[in-house]
C-alpha cells in the first residue's frame, strides 16, 4: 500500500476580496521507502500542498481526494493527521514562550502514543530517550530547558523541527525548506537527521529551492510544480538540470 | 433578585451609608478623631460616579444591587455570622502550606486572633486598639480615592499592622488570608511598614464563600524606609457574586524596592487601585498584574506610578484574559514630576480576547514634567494566534489542549514571578477555570516544568 497517494487535488484560499486558487489538480502518489522532492518558482503552491496535507484551516479543498495508509486523510483534523503519523517541518517554526521545549517534546510524544493506545512515556525515561536524538544532531541538552523556539536561531528552530521529527517517527514526512537559510554546517547536520529517520518503511517529501539539500538526502523522484500541478517528474538528474537551466527549461 | 430601579437602588445604597455611619460610636474608638474626619467627608461627599474620570468605565449598578441585603431599616449591618468549624475548615482549604505558621486570618475585614497562627517574633503584629498612634495618624487622606479610605476609616473595628524593624530579614513569607461571607459590606485595612534595611514577603488572599453577594472595600498601605525590600502577592479570589474596591499604596523611600504581583479571578465586579509613590532616589517598583474574567464579569485596573525623585525605575507589566461577554479595563499612568530626572519607567498592558463579545478598554499614559527620562509605554489587544495553534495541532495536540497550551503561554510571564509553588499552582488552577478549560493534564504537564528539571538534574548527578 502507498503512503499517500494524491488524486486530482484542487484547493483554494478565501481572502475578503477573492477567492484564489492554488492547487490544480495535482496527482502524487509516494510508497514506502520512497523520497520524493518538490521544486518549483516561488508562488507555484508548494507549501500550500504542505499546508493543505498537514490540515492547515486556511485553505479550502474543492476536489480530488488524498489517502493516507489508506483513511482518507481529509477527514482527519491536523492533530489526528499527526498522532496517525504525518508530519510536518515547518518553513517558519513558530515561537511559543512559556512552553518548555522539553515538556513540549514529551507531550507531542505522548499524545501519539495515547492516541495510538500505548503506554504514555514517563519523564525520567523520555530523557533518555531523547538525548540519544539530540546527539544524533550534535544539539546540546541546554537545548530542552529553553522555551519552544523562543530566541532560537534559524539553524536551530530548523533542528528543532528535525529533533522532533526523530522524536515522534512519523510514516511520513514531509519538510518544507527545511534546508533554506541553513550554513553549510547546520545543513549536513540537517541532513544526516534525515537519513538517520529515513528507513524502507517510511516517505519523505522535501520541498526545495536549492538542489544542495539533494546531494545529502538522495531523492528518488524529483517533480516541477508551477501553477500548482505537477509538470514534470524525474529522477536526481532532473535537480542538477534544474540547477544549471532554472524553471523557464522545463 | 431585586425588582428595585437602579435608582432606587443608589439611593438606598447611600442612605444606608449614611445611616449608619451615624449609628457608629465615635467616642469610645480609639481612633476617634480619623473616624469624626472621614464621618464629615461621607457627610459632605458623595460615592464616587461616572464624572470621576477614573471610574469612567465602572459600572454602578453591580454594587447598588449587592447592597440590598447589607443594609436594613433597624439593624446597621445584617450579615450573618460564620460557624468556627466552617471557618476552621476554610483556612485549612486555602492556607499555603510553605509558610502556614505565619499565617493571619481576617473575617469580614476582622483580625480573628484565634483563627490565625503566628509566632514569628521578627514581626510586630498589632490591631488597632493597643497601637492607635501608630501609622494611620501618619495617613494622609490623599492616598488613593478619598471617599472609600473615608468609608474604610468610619467602619473599621481593628486593622492591622505587619512591621519588619530594621534590619531585619524576613526568610517566610507571611500570608495574609481575608473571608468574606453572604451579605457582609468589608472594611479591610492592612498597613505594612519596612523599617530601614529590612525585607519581607507578604502574600494576600481574598477568599469569599461561594456565590455569596457582598462587597469588600479594602486598603492595604506600604511603607518601604531606605533600603528595604518587599515582595508582594496579592491574589483577589472572591466569591463570583461580590464587588470589591481594592486599592493599594506604596511609599518608596531612597534605595528601596518593591515587588507586586497581582492576580484578579473573582468577583462579578473588581476594582484594583493602586497607587505608588517613588520618594527617594533610586527606589524601584516592579508591578505586576493577571485579571481573567469570563461570564459578564468586570475587572478594572486602575494603577498610577509618581516618580517623585531622581533615578528611580519602575516597570508595569499588565495581562488581562477576558471571554464570553466579560469586561476589562486598564488605566494605567507613569507621573514624572520636574525633579525626578534619570527616571526609567516602563508600562505595558496585553489582553487576550477569547469572544466576540469580550471587551477591554486599555488606557496606557504618560505624563513627563522631567527633561532626561526614559519613558516607554504600550498596550495590545489580541486573540490567540491562528498560526500557533495549528503548529501545536500539527504535533498532535488536540484543539482544546493547543488552546489551553497558548493560553498558559500568554499568562507564564506573570505566573513565573510568584514564588512559592503552591501560590503558583493555586493561581494557575483558578486562571484555567475562568478560562472554561477544564483540560487539567495539560496543565498540570506544563506547569510542572520546574519539578521535571529538577529530577532530570538530580538524576545526572
Amino acid at each position: 500500500m502507498s503512503i499517500i497517494e494524491i488524486k486530482n487535488l484542487e484547493a483554494k484560499i478565501s481572502t475578503q476580496d477573492a477567492d484564489t486558487q492554488i492547487i490544480n489538480g495535482l496527482n502524487l502518489t509516494i510508497n514506502p521507502g520512497e523520497v520524493h522532492a518538490i521544486m518549483g518558482p516561488n508562488g507555484s503552491g508548494k507549501s500550500t500542498l504542505s499546508k493543505i496535507l498537514a490540515g492547515h484551516p486556511d485553505y479550502e479543498i474543492t476536489k480530488g481526494e488524498v489517502k493516507f495508509q489508506g483513511k482518507n486523510l481529509l477527514d482527519l483534523d491536523p492533530d489526528e493527521r499527526a498522532n496517525s503519523g504525518l508530519f510536518l517541518a515547518f518553513q517558519y517554526p513558530v515561537e511559543i514562550p512559556g512552553v518548555n521545549n522539553l515538556n513540549f517534546l514529551r507531550m507531542a510524544y505522548n499524545s501519539k502514543m495515547k492516541f495510538n493506545k500505548q503506554e504514555e512515556m514517563d519523564p525520567l525515561d523520555f530523557d533518555d530517550f531523547i538525548e540519544e536524538k539530540l546527539s544524533i544532531l550534535d544539539m546540546k541538552s541546554e537545548f530542552l530547558d529553553r522555551n519552544l523556539n523562543e530566541g532560537f536561531s534559524g539553524g536551530e528552530k530548523k533542528k528543532n523541527e528535525i529533533l522532533q521529527l526523530l522524536t515522534l517517527n512519523p510514516s511520513f514526512a514531509i519538510l518544507d525548506e527545511t534546508d533554506s537559510g541553513l550554513d553549510i554546517d547546520a545543513l549536513k547536520v540537517v541532513s544526516e537527521g534525515i537519513n538517520a529517520y529515513k528507513n524502507a518503511n517510511n516517505a519523505v517529501l522535501l520541498i526545495t529551492h536549492y538542489q544542495r539539500l539533494l546531494d545529502y538526502v538522495e531523492p528518488d523522484f524529483v517533480h516541477v510544480l508551477a501553477d500548482g500541478k505537477i509538470i514534470k517528474t524525474g529522477d536526481k538528474t532532473l535537480a542538477l538540470e534544474l540547477e544549471k537551466g532554472g524553471y523557464s527549461f522545463v | 433578585m431585586s425588582n428595585e430601579s437602579p435608582e432606587r437602588q443608589k439611593l438606598n445604597f447611600e442612605e444606608g451609608i449614611i445611616r449608619s455611619a451615624s449609628k457608629q460610636d465615635l467616642a469610645n474608638s480609639p481612633i476617634k478623631e480619623l473616624k469624626k474626619q472621614a464621618l464629615d467627608f461621607i457627610n459632605n461627599n458623595s460615592f464616587p460616579n461616572k464624572k470621576n474620570e477614573s471610574w469612567k468605565y465602572y459600572n454602578f449598578n453591580d454594587i447598588f444591587s449587592n447592597s440590598k441585603n447589607i443594609f436594613s431599616e433597624r439593624e446597621t449591618f445584617k450579615q450573618e455570622e460564620l460557624d468556627k468549624k466552617d471557618l476552621v475548615k476554610l483556612v485549612d482549604k486555602y492556607v499555603f502550606r510553605e509558610s502556614s505558621e505565619n499565617l493571619i486570618v481576617t473575617v469580614n475585614g476582622v483580625y480573628r486572633e484565634d483563627l490565625s497562627n503566628f509566632n514569628n517574633k521578627d514581626v510586630q503584629i498589632s490591631n488597632l486598639n493597643n497601637s492607635a498612634n501608630t501609622l494611620l495618624d501618619k495617613e494622609t487622606t490623599e492616598f488613593g480615592d478619598q471617599y472609600l479610605r473615608s468609608l474604610n476609616t468610619l467602619f473599621i473595628d481593628n486593622a492591622f499592622f505587619i512591621k519588619a524593624c530594621k534590619g531585619m530579614k524576613i526568610d517566610k513569607a507571611i500570608q495574609v488570608l481575608h473571608i468574606s461571607n453572604q451579605n457582609s459590606f468589608n472594611q479591610i485595612r492592612s498597613i505594612i511598614e519596612l523599617e530601614e534595611d529590612s525585607s519581607m514577603e507578604v502574600i494576600v488572599n481574598y477568599v469569599g464563600l461561594e456565590d455569596s453577594n457582598y462587597i469588600s472595600n479594602a486598603i492595604i498601605d506600604c511603607y518601604l524606609a531606605k533600603n528595604s525590600r518587599l515582595n508582594f502577592d496579592k491574589i483577589q479570589s472572591d466569591s463570583k457574586s461580590a464587588v470589591t474596591l481594592y486599592n493599594l499604596n506604596a511609599r518608596l523611600e531612597r534605595d528601596s524596592n518593591f515587588k507586586y504581583c497581582s492576580f484578579h479571578f473573582g468577583a462579578k465586579s473588581s476594582r484594583d487601585e493602586i497607587t505608588v509613590d517613588l520618594n527617594g532616589p533610586n527606589a524601584n517598583v516592579d508591578l505586576n498584574g493577571l485579571y481573567v474574567v469570563n461570564g459578564d464579569r468586570k475587572a478594572h485596573q486602575k494603577i498610577t506610578v509618581n516618580h517623585n525623585a531622581e533615578r528611580c525605575t519602575s516597570t508595569q507589566l499588565f495581562k488581562g484574559i477576558i471571554s464570553d461577554k466579560a469586561k476589562a479595563e486598564f488605566n494605567g499612568l507613569i507621573d514624572v514630576k520636574r525633579d525626578a530626572q534619570l527616571t526609567d519607567a516602563k508600562q505595558l498592558n496585553n489582553n487576550l480576547l477569547l469572544s466576540e463579545h469580550a471587551h477591554v478598554d486599555s488606557r496606557p499614559q504618560l505624563n513627563i514634567l522631567a527633561d532626561d527620562v526614559k519613558c516607554a509605554h504600550g498596550s495590545t489587544v489580541g486573540q490567540l494566534n491562528e498560526e500557533e495553534l495549528f503548529y501545536l495541532q500539527s504535533r498532535g495536540f488536540t484543539k482544546a489542549d493547543a488552546f489551553a497550551t497558548l493560553t498558559y503561554s500568554f499568562c507564564d510571564e506573570i505566573l513565573k514571578k510568584i514564588k512559592l509553588e503552591s501560590v503558583k499552582n493555586y493561581a494557575t488552577n483558578l486562571a484555567f477555570n475562568n478560562i472554561g478549560n477544564e483540560d487539567s493534564t495539560v496543565l498540570a504537564k506544563l506547569a510542572d516544568n520546574d519539578k521535571f528539571k529538577k529530577s532530570r538534574y538530580t538524576k545526572k548527578r
